[in-house]
């Protein structure tokens, strides 16, 4: 028995068991039968029809809006506490105090938010989402950037005082830019994270806020043929394979270099 | 900026933790006990038959997913780290990543249709290959980790000492990527415990599972003193097992 060809096999047959459901979504959002499995022939009236889908559009943008919100203003209070924290405190307590959030299971933490937001008698919607993807976004944040200030030795940031630099401009002109694979990851697990986002999102939202994942879930739990939402889909697939291909492969290299 | 308002600044995400993530939390605790039976919302959540079956099978659907995901994943492991060349590597490290990163309904619902296509949408079967399907990449990632940092040279001193290569597997290799094997081990374990979409929705009668039944408990029967109990009772599961993690696994890098 050969290991080597044995095991390359064995990888392959994985690796096409984890895209054939991707492969088939695709080649169903083309599909002229509503039926899986069953080819009649090549059509982009799924992909027509999904435009003119008003609650398909609309929860694209909230969906927008809530992660871009939440991924900019946790990396920046994140990448604060990270700074501060690496440079001018102990960071102990912070350390923990933001480590729990990302270890607790994210129903749990749906439900206590939306306890909170009854108790204080808020209306759901828009704010009550974007309040709970931040909550747990900053975690993130910090914990992605706090490293990246860390490594920083501070003779950089002394040398560039001594050389006539003001604090400031030691802090924009050394640190940020030697920080920025950590803002950048921060940015995108953030956005990706809020925008993809179910649990909570469902159990902090109003009547009237969807995002794209609380369609995808309305519509697939009625478990009708729905080819519209085949081409939602595949669009979202699409999109997320390029991007995050592009991402995986900026991190892989980058620690390649090292 | 002055460097008071620096500071303000700086602690702004532990104030907004405080208020948004533990206030919550202490609000679940005091829910749980605020009801008539007091503390013993608890005994009886630990003692209902229903809820306990509930919450083995979860665990039995917990654990079956994590020893399946690590026998698959072991080989896998292997063969990127020590057989495959530094391209191929790379290119299928990229490639086990990327669909994790296309969102968990999505994926859920693009296995809903392989699994109807071959007729076992809501059966155990089909509920077990997405749990195996959505938890694989989670063992992987870890466990190649921690063999990739395995130094060649204790491999080659072995063989040169007369380790067969199962015995260099066993006896080197393995207890060297424990590390990582722990810690794929307890993200599976722990995230596939808790999980709600891949059971809800592909599982049919077979996925009514621990989330499934905090679900219930909220949103359906509005039981908030039994779920926050419940809920209260997870978490503090979560926080040990995670304490456990990160004392013996080891930490994976973004």
């Amino acid at each position: 028995m050969k290991l080597k060809p044995l095991l390359a096999c064995f990888t392959a047959l994985v690796l096409a068991f984890m895209y054939a459901p991707l492969a088939v979504l695709i080649a169903q959002s083309f599909n002229t039968s509503k039926y899986i499995g069953v080819w009649k022939g090549f059509t982009l009236e799924w992909y027509f029809r999904l435009t003119g889908d008003y609650e398909v559009l609309e929860a694209t943008f909230n969906g927008l809006a809530v992660a871009t919100l939440s991924a900019l203003i946790s990396t920046l209070l994140g990448g604060i506490a990270g700074y501060y924290f690496s440079r001018y405190s102990r960071s102990g307590v912070a350390d923990s105090l933001l480590y729990v959030p990302i270890v607790i299971p994210e129903i749990v933490e749906a439900v206590s938010l939306l306890m909170l937001y009854v108790a204080l008698n808020v209306e759901l919607g828009f704010w009550t989402v974007l309040i709970g993807h931040i909550a747990y976004n900053i975690s993130y944040s910090y914990l992605a950037i706090k490293p990246q200030f860390e490594m920083t030795p501070h003779s950089l940031e002394e040398a560039a005082i001594n050389l006539g630099a003001t604090p400031i401009e030691a802090f924009l002109k050394v640190l940020l830019p030697l920080a920025t694979p950590g803002i950048i990851s921060s940015v995108l697990i953030t956005f990706s994270m809020s925008f993809d986002d179910f649990v909570k999102t469902l159990f902090t939202t109003g009547p009237g806020f969807k995002t794209l994942p609380l369609v995808i879930w309305i519509r697939a739990a009625r478990a009708r043929a729905t080819p519209e939402l085949n081409a939602l889909a595949s669009i979202m697939v699409a999109i997320s394979l390029l991007s995050s291909y592009i991402y995986t492969r900026y991190l892989l290299e980058a620690k390649k270099e090292k | 900026m002055s460097q008071k308002a620096f500071k303000i600044l700086a602690y702004t995400p532990l104030i907004y933790t405080l208020i948004a993530f533990y206030t919550p939390l202490l609000l679940m605790l005091v829910e749980s006990v605020s009801g008539k039976r007091g503390a013993a919302v608890y005994t009886d959540v630990l003692t209902n038959i229903n809820y306990l079956k509930v919450v083995s099978y979860s665990g039995y659907i917990a654990l079956l997913t994590t020893f399946i995901t690590f026998l698959i994943a072991l080989p896998i492991a292997y063969y990127l780290a020590f057989i495959a060349s530094e391209r191929l590597k790379l290119n299928l490290l990229i490639a086990f990543n990327v669909p994790l990163l296309v969102n968990l309904l999505l994926r859920t619902y693009a296995l809903l249709n392989i699994l109807m296509m071959l007729n076992i949408a809501g059966t155990f079967q089909g509920l077990m290959i997405g749990m195996i399907y959505q938890y694989f990449p989670l063992m992987l990632l870890p466990i190649y980790s921690s063999f990739e940092r395995i130094n060649h040279a204790l491999i080659e001193a072995a063989e040169t000492l007369g380790a067969r290569p199962k015995e260099q597997f066993l006896k080197v290799i393995l207890p060297l990527g424990l590390p990582g094997i722990v810690s794929g081990a307890t993200l599976v374990s722990l995230t596939a415990f808790t999980d709600f979409v891949t059971p809800a929705m592909l599982g049919g009668i077979h996925g009514y599972t621990l989330g499934y039944l905090i679900w219930d408990l909220f949103l359906k029967y509005r039981n908030w003193e039994t779920g926050s109990a419940l809920a209260f009772i997870i978490t503090l599961v979560a926080v040990a097992v995670s304490t456990i993690y990160t004392k013996w696994g080891v930490k994976i890098e973004a």
